[in-house]
């Protein structure tokens, strides 16, 4: 599998070169061009209760399609809804969490499933689960925006629960307010994310809430 | 008459350099700036047509309406698509003619005709539109896009999902079809339509699908 | 105040490392992450009357926020739609500045609401917003920004212009005088006059506007 990562971080998309039997799973709606020599097949991710839960709660999508080649040389190219980044990782056995809408795309071997966020979670704006992925095998996510990594190492970082993308368990977080009650209900914030502890967290430099508010006063 | 694209690569926009006397026709609209020196005027259809050629055009996704620029001395028009992205351009030489997507045509040389071409009925199941807008001619031909653009040189088969297609030359045959596997497989992972090209030519695509992008900020906007 | 735009792309973001006493004021909602050591205080700035023009006729937020430390620490802010931040140096001048183009200031630059012009009442927002004073000013667009040294005559679409200096003088008119014209997807265009600086974005937000106007829900009535 040969895998290319094109225009990043504006319009970031994905070009696979698949050999014969080399599958990707692909969010729904992501692909955009494909030769001839690909199949897709419908498949939920993680069983049917999971997938169904990832649906209703976590806003992704509960089918994805199963890309595979059956002969060798075969292009297939994927790209996200939103503008922004598309980043890589490697999982080897140590899980990730994605925010719902993160997720593009996987290799056999990745799990995903949906991780409930306790009450707190059901008031970041962000729905009550996340998606968590395990496994071994590579994951591909996109943003609204460019992707920063910070690496807390100890420290703490409040986030606007638009602007986050994942992070890895070892982290904690809690839901807070903006400062004062005042700041909560009109910083235009509302409650944000803080997160402390050990571990990487990737985040956006845009929002889908902060483009909808901008484009409602065009509307 | 001169063409360049401008501006970095998320928001690309087009100039157009005109001499005393020349023309240059664009979708209504588009316009960034211009020189005090060029005069503007908005018509229905290019040139000719009528209301009916208007009718079809909209039908096409395209706007009713055509600005056309007409330089009184030397001067300049800026163009701009209406998403971020690059500018798509084709420097038309006659040899063959190209086939507009729904919404993609956004300005021509005065020489380019374009019209629009109802593709019956396997244009009905495309969800895109039921019109295409053939450009022929000689000149430049200027494609409105989301992301980044790029060409592909089909030779054999090759298939593109119909919200990031933006033009074909017109010597490609297509079929609008499916996602590889069943219909049904097609339609539930959300690729509903593609087309597939069969032949020799060239296919503009688009990195991104307005169509994934609207469906996304629709629901969180107020209702129309 | 130290401050980078970083990021390169198509969405920036605006890092300001504050110091104690240091205060970045900005448009609600722009915060995208920040210390814990930095606090924000949210208030009608300039009271009632200056938050209601600014806010209902400007377009932007009623209340804004004001950052600020005890210890030190970094804030990082962000605008909406894709394009780019920039920052300008307020010393005493006057620019004009379109709604939803205002990011963030200093606490001594002033931001208030001007009407735009009789003919603008019919396209986007009869009001610009008035800045002022002195300090930082960060603004953003739709698209990139290009700065235009104007001397005599310069027109441009109505809404690709983001920012202008208060030294010029301004007409909005329609691109063409035939009646046609005005009925059939006309554009309004600011012909600008005299000596100054004008700030363009290379995306209109109201094309966009239009452009997502198929995908919004159908009023249920």
């Amino acid at each position: 599998m040969n895998v290319e990562l094109i225009g990043n971080p504006d319009f970031g998309h994905v070009r696979y070169l698949l050999d014969s039997g080399e599958a990707v799973y692909v969010e729904s709606g992501a692909m955009s061009t494909m030769d001839d020599g690909i199949s897709v097949k419908i498949q939920m991710l993680g069983g049917f209760m999971p997938a169904v839960a990832r649906k209703l709660f976590a806003g992704e999508s509960l089918l994805v399609g199963r890309y595979e080649s059956r002969s060798p040389g075969q292009r297939l190219s994927i790209s996200p809804a939103i503008p922004g980044q598309v980043v890589h990782k490697k999982l080897e056995g140590k899980p990730f969490i994605l925010t719902s809408g993160s997720f593009m795309a996987c290799t056999d071997g990745v799990r995903l499933s949906t991780i409930f966020g306790g009450l707190k979670a059901m008031f970041s704006g962000e729905g009550m689960f996340f998606i968590q992925a395990t496994g071994t095998g590579d994951l591909w996510c996109n943003s609204y925006g460019a992707i920063v990594e910070k690496d807390l190492n100890g420290a703490e970082l409040i986030v606007d629960t638009g602007h986050v993308v994942g992070w890895e368990p070892s982290l904690q977080w809690s839901i807070q307010g903006m400062g004062n009650l005042m700041s909560t209900v009109f910083s235009g914030e509302g409650l944000v994310m803080k997160f402390s502890g050990h571990g990487k967290i990737w985040l956006q430099t845009r929002s889908i809430g902060g483009l909808t508010s901008w484009l409602r006063g065009y509307c | 008459m001169r063409t360049e694209i401008i501006g970095h690569n998320a928001f690309q926009s087009l100039r157009v350099e005109l001499g005393a006397g020349e023309r240059f026709v664009s979708e209504a609209g588009k316009m960034v700036r211009m020189s005090t020196t060029i005069d503007s005027e908005v018509q229905s259809v290019a040139k000719s047509g009528g209301i009916m050629g208007g009718l079809k055009r909209m039908l096409g996704g395209e706007s009713f309406f055509f600005s056309h620029y007409t330089a009184r001395s030397a001067g300049e028009v800026v163009l701009a698509p209406t998403l971020p992205g690059n500018v798509g351009f084709q420097q038309l030489d006659g040899r063959c003619g190209w086939y507009c997507a729904g919404g993609s045509y956004m300005a021509s040389g005065p020489e380019i005709k374009t019209e629009p071409k109802w593709q019956g009925v396997k244009g009905m199941f495309s969800g895109e539109s039921l019109v295409f807008v053939h450009a022929s001619g000689i000149g430049p031909l200027v494609l409105d896009a989301f992301g980044m653009v790029s060409e592909e040189q089909v030779d054999g088969s090759f298939t593109v999902d119909t919200g990031h297609l933006v033009a074909f030359e017109d010597t490609l045959q297509y079929t609008i079809s499916k996602a590889g596997g069943s219909w049904l497989n097609s339609f539930l992972a959300g690729e509903g339509f593609v087309i597939r090209f069969t032949g020799r030519g060239k296919v503009m695509v688009q990195s991104h699908n307005m169509k994934e992008f609207g469906s996304v900020l629709g629901p969180k906007l107020p209702p129309r | 105040m130290q401050y980078e735009i970083n990021y390169e792309g198509a969405y920036p973001a605006l890092e300001v490392a504050l110091t104690p006493g240091e205060t970045l004021v900005s448009e609600a909602g722009a915060m995208a992450w920040m210390d814990p050591s930095v606090d924000c205080k949210t208030a009608a700035r300039g009271g009632i009357g200056a938050s209601l023009t600014r806010g209902v006729l400007g377009g932007e937020s009623f209340f804004q926020n004001s950052y600020s430390t005890t210890t030190g620490g970094t804030v990082a802010l962000v605008s909406g739609p894709p394009g780019e931040i920039r920052a300008m140096e307020m010393t005493g001048q006057r620019i004009f500045l379109e709604r939803g183009g205002y990011l963030a200031s200093g606490p001594n630059v002033q931001v208030d609401a001007k009407f735009k012009g009789l003919k603008g009442l019919f396209s986007e927002g009869m009001f610009v917003l008035q800045v002022s004073g002195s300090g930082p000013l960060f603004f953003n667009s739709f698209g990139d920004i290009s700065e235009v040294q104007v001397e005599g005559e310069y027109i441009v679409d109505n809404g690709y212009a983001l920012a202008w200096d208060a030294s010029l003088d301004y007409t909005i008119s329609r691109t063409s005088k035939k009646i046609r014209s005005f009925l059939f997807g006309d554009q309004l265009v600011m012909r600008f006059n005299g000596h100054g600086r004008v700030w363009t974005q290379s995306r209109a937000p109201r094309s966009m506007g239009a452009w997502v106007y198929p995908y919004r829900r159908a009023k249920s009535n």
